[in-house]
């Protein structure tokens, strides 16, 4: 990263769109990876605007906020910093190793892989989400535990809750599969604090958000998915993306 | 693509099975070389990423991503062999790709001939109307039942089972068609002989027309061998965990999948995918094509 | 019924004795078809039933528990589906593979056909079977590896443009272009079967018939315009049914290839079916859609039919 004039990590969206055009004009293929259909990389960015996806069971994508949010997102297309595309079994570490896609959102599970795919740690580093308006927030997902209210075993499948959601099956949990503890206890053991890429997403942990607990989630999420695209790939502008996202997820839930 | 079609109107030019020998006339007209030039261009488009998907297979990971790809490979390797079948199940997926299609091509071979033959030769009240509903349900797409079917297996518990991988696709419609279509061809004073003989209606189906069928049954086995060993929708469906996936549900599994993505795996387990069917048909081709052009069906 | 068996049957009716014959034999016919009749009926006969069912109530993820639940909403979901952008959007990418691909399917195996039949004398079998190929293998295996071949980045397609200085464009990110290379692949997976119909057809046109018009002084191209085609109009109608019904289905090519986009340009009717029954679960929804699909089958079949009597 201390190629091409960029010596720290992008603190606000201005820095992030700057970084992306110094990194394309140094010689990468891009600047940055982003999808034009997926919404976990463009609605963490209304959060940061001061915005929400639904608020009083009323759905709020249309506001100035997510508004703004979207231009910001599928300016980069526009510009020519991210792929216009990326086909099924795209290679996201390959194109990142090699220096093509140099910046791109995603989880822990990645770092793993990039040091797999043989880059050195001093090449590359983590940094949190740039800053918005209003904060730095991130998306965070994951599993719930869900006992049934028909369960014939309540009692056992509870204790098995417990189980899993315990410190110590959560660290080994985590040394396994790399995902992150959701308990905060979990994250002082050795094996997390020793990993210096954890502690950044440690760090953004404590401004992170998930998406609505709907039951039409899914759905939402793909109307979300189908107007980001047009608006990236510009068969809409921002305002008419963000209003279609708010109809279709309207009427989805019945409103 | 797996269509079948309901049953042909009168087209004699078709109906003909046996290859006629070269037209007279073409010995006087031997084939202009541009044909073959085309033809032989066009058989490359053809083959052509059959041989990628194999030279794919044994290159290593460096290889494949380098620009400008290259074609015979540089470097070889079995390592992405290994790799699927040591660390990824392949074998599991290779073994539920067998049952499944051992089981549904048996059933089928069997259930088929029998109903077959009931249509073709007994008389029964109802013959018709089963017959057309048969016929009827060769026109409705998968995608019509895959839901109520799921709820079906759902209920009888056989969500994620072999039973839930066999049971949609072991009595097939275009199998009553194709087996009903040979029998009416064997002559009834055969069946008749057998009858006055004294043997029951099984013995005469299992000594005179079993016997017989050599042939629809071997091109019927074949057909429903294919679409079977390739069917992937309703496989994708009903295997919830990896244990019950078969291989072309493991291969478009491994091959949409979020993280990196391996080429040499996919390619391997491409070509694990597609060399029995293609040993088969190698080796068995002229049925195939005979029952295609007979009857003019499933693909 | 012909005279014969009406004989037979009125016969039979006039004596006791065999109509015991009668009886036997029908037990016997209903005996052997029970095996098949079974999981028939249960597995196939029966869903398709259900489906019908379903397609006028508003059946979601909550009733698979409790099945009974579920309301009925008469037509609603077919009129759900005619303000739904996305399925005429579907119904609009299904039109255009079909046509496309019925026309060039048919096109490609009746060059095919031709060129094996009269334009060459050997080495027959090694095009009959090397063009069959595509039509035994796996869509899950040639999606992946056309998919791999039109990589934008490092695969073969561009790297031959790259080769003779020509930047490939990015195939399956081009909502245009993905289309194309769909059309592409259901023709280049299809054609096989096409081409083996074709052939039979071409071997039952009569040699004097061809005889006849070499001595007028015809030349190739007027003997396959006078003679073939004509004589090969009903197999072509055959073909077109066939084809047709096969490629309304069309399901595997766009879902490995490019799952539906880019901007759901991709997107058949079938692949919108299973998202909507699959994941979302609204299964009511989707059965309603599916039958409107039944729906389009059968009328074209039936009229396509019509037409095929209508010639022979």
């Amino acid at each position: 990263m201390s190629l091409r004039g960029v010596t720290s990590p992008p603190a606000t969206w201005d820095d992030l769109t700057a970084m992306a055009q110094k990194l394309k004009a140094g010689g990468s293929k891009y600047g940055i990876n982003l999808q034009t259909n997926d919404w976990q990389e463009y609605i963490p960015l209304i959060w940061s605007a001061g915005g929400d996806i639904m608020k009083n069971g009323k759905f709020t994508l249309d506001s100035p906020e997510a508004v703004k949010a979207l231009t910001f997102y599928s300016d980069f297309f526009k510009k020519g910093l991210t792929r216009g595309s990326q086909p099924q079994g795209f290679d996201l570490i390959q194109a990142f190793v090699a220096g093509d896609d140099p910046m791109f959102i995603s989880g822990p599970w990645m770092a793993g892989l990039i040091t797999k795919a043989g880059l050195d740690q001093s090449k590359w580093a983590v940094a949190p989400m740039p800053k918005g308006d209003k904060s730095a927030t991130s998306f965070v997902g994951g599993s719930d535990w869900v006992v049934f209210k028909n369960s014939k075993n309540q009692d056992a499948a509870w204790k098995f809750v417990q189980f899993m959601t315990s410190k110590d099956t959560q660290v080994s949990w985590y040394k396994e599969l790399k995902d992150l503890p959701s308990r905060q206890d979990a994250w002082s053991d050795p094996a997390i604090t020793a990993d210096p890429n954890l502690k950044v997403f440690g760090a953004q942990l404590k401004d992170a958000h998930s998406p609505p607990n709907i039951p039409q989630w899914e759905e939402v999420a793909k109307a979300i998915d189908d107007w980001q695209e047009k608006a990236c790939l510009n068969k809409a502008t921002p305002q008419d993306a963000a209003k279609g996202m708010q109809q279709q997820a309207t009427q989805i839930i019945g409103g | 693509m797996s269509v079948a079609a309901p049953v042909r109107q009168a087209n004699p030019a078709v109906a003909q099975t046996r290859p006629e020998p070269s037209s007279p006339t073409d010995r006087r007209r031997p084939g202009a070389w541009w044909v073959y030039v085309v033809l032989s261009i066009g058989l490359v488009f053809l083959v052509g990423p059959f041989l990628w998907m194999v030279a794919s297979s044994v290159k290593t990971s460096a290889e494949l991503h380098h620009v400008p790809p290259t074609w015979i490979p540089q470097s070889f390797t079995l390592d992405n062999y290994a790799t699927i079948f040591t660390k990824l199940s392949f074998p599991q997926y290779f073994i539920n790709s067998v049952i499944v299609a051992a089981i549904v091509v048996a059933s089928n071979l069997l259930f088929c001939s029998m109903i077959g033959y009931a249509l073709a030769k007994l008389r029964f009240r109802g013959k018709s109307a089963v017959f057309l509903i048969v016929l009827a349900t060769i026109m409705v797409p998968q995608t019509v039942y895959l839901v109520p079917l799921f709820v079906l297996m759902s209920n009888l518990g056989f969500v994620n089972s072999y039973p839930g991988l066999i049971l949609p696709f072991a009595a097939q419609a275009f199998g009553v068609f194709l087996m009903r279509q040979f029998i009416q061809g064997i002559p009834d004073e055969l069946l008749e002989a057998a009858r006055m003989d004294g043997a029951g209606e099984f013995t005469v189906f299992r000594r005179v027309v079993l016997p017989l069928l050599g042939a629809p049954l071997a091109t019927l086995g074949i057909l429903i061998f294919l679409g079977s060993w390739n069917n992937f929708l309703w496989p994708l469906i009903i295997a919830t965990s990896d244990t019950m996936y078969t291989l072309p549900v493991a291969v478009a599994t491994f091959s949409i999948g979020q993280n990196a993505v391996d080429y040499g795996l996919l390619m391997a387990g491409s070509v694990v995918l597609i060399a029995p069917v293609l040993l088969v048909f190698l080796l068995l081709q002229r049925f195939v094509q005979q029952g295609i052009a007979t009857t003019g069906l499933k693909g | 019924m012909s005279a014969q068996q009406a004989l037979v049957a009125s016969a039979v009716r006039a004596r006791p004795a065999a109509r015991r014959g009668w009886l036997r034999e029908a037990l016997t016919g209903w005996a052997f078809s029970a095996p098949f009749l079974v999981i028939f009926l249960g597995f196939l006969a029966l869903p398709i039933l259900a489906s019908f069912v379903l397609s006028f109530t508003d059946f979601s993820l909550g009733n698979l528990v409790d099945p009974f639940s579920t309301r009925f909403i008469g037509l609603n979901n077919y009129a759900k589906l005619l303000h739904d952008p996305k399925f005429l959007q579907a119904a609009l990418n299904t039109t255009i593979f079909v046509v496309f691909g019925t026309v060039l399917n048919l096109a490609v195996g009746l060059a095919a056909a031709v060129a094996l039949n009269r334009g060459i004398t050997r080495f027959r079998a090694i095009f009959r079977v090397g063009y069959y190929l595509p039509v035994v293998s796996s869509i899950v295996a040639i999606a992946v590896v056309w998919r791999f071949l039109f990589n934008a980045d490092f695969g073969l397609v561009n790297g031959l443009l790259q080769s003779v200085g020509i930047k490939g464009p990015d195939w399956l990110g081009n909502p245009t272009l993905a289309v194309g290379i769909i059309v592409a692949l259901m023709v280049w997976r299809n054609f096989g079967n096409a081409m083996i119909i074709f052939l039979a057809g071409l071997q039952g046109i009569p040699n004097d018939l061809y005889e006849a018009a070499r001595i007028d002084g015809a030349n190739r191209w007027q003997e396959f315009r006078s003679i073939t085609l004509p004589m090969l109009r009903p197999t072509m109608l055959f073909l077109t049914v066939l084809t047709t019904i096969g490629f309304l289905q069309v399901f595997e090519e766009p879902f490995v290839m490019t799952q539906g986009g880019p901007l759901n340009k991709t997107l058949p009717i079938s692949m919108y079916v299973y998202q909507q029954g699959f994941n979302f679960f609204h299964q009511g929804y989707a059965s309603a859609m599916a039958y409107t699909l039944f729906v389009v089958i059968a009328a074209i079949t039936l009229i396509q039919f019509r037409l095929l009597r209508s010639e022979t």
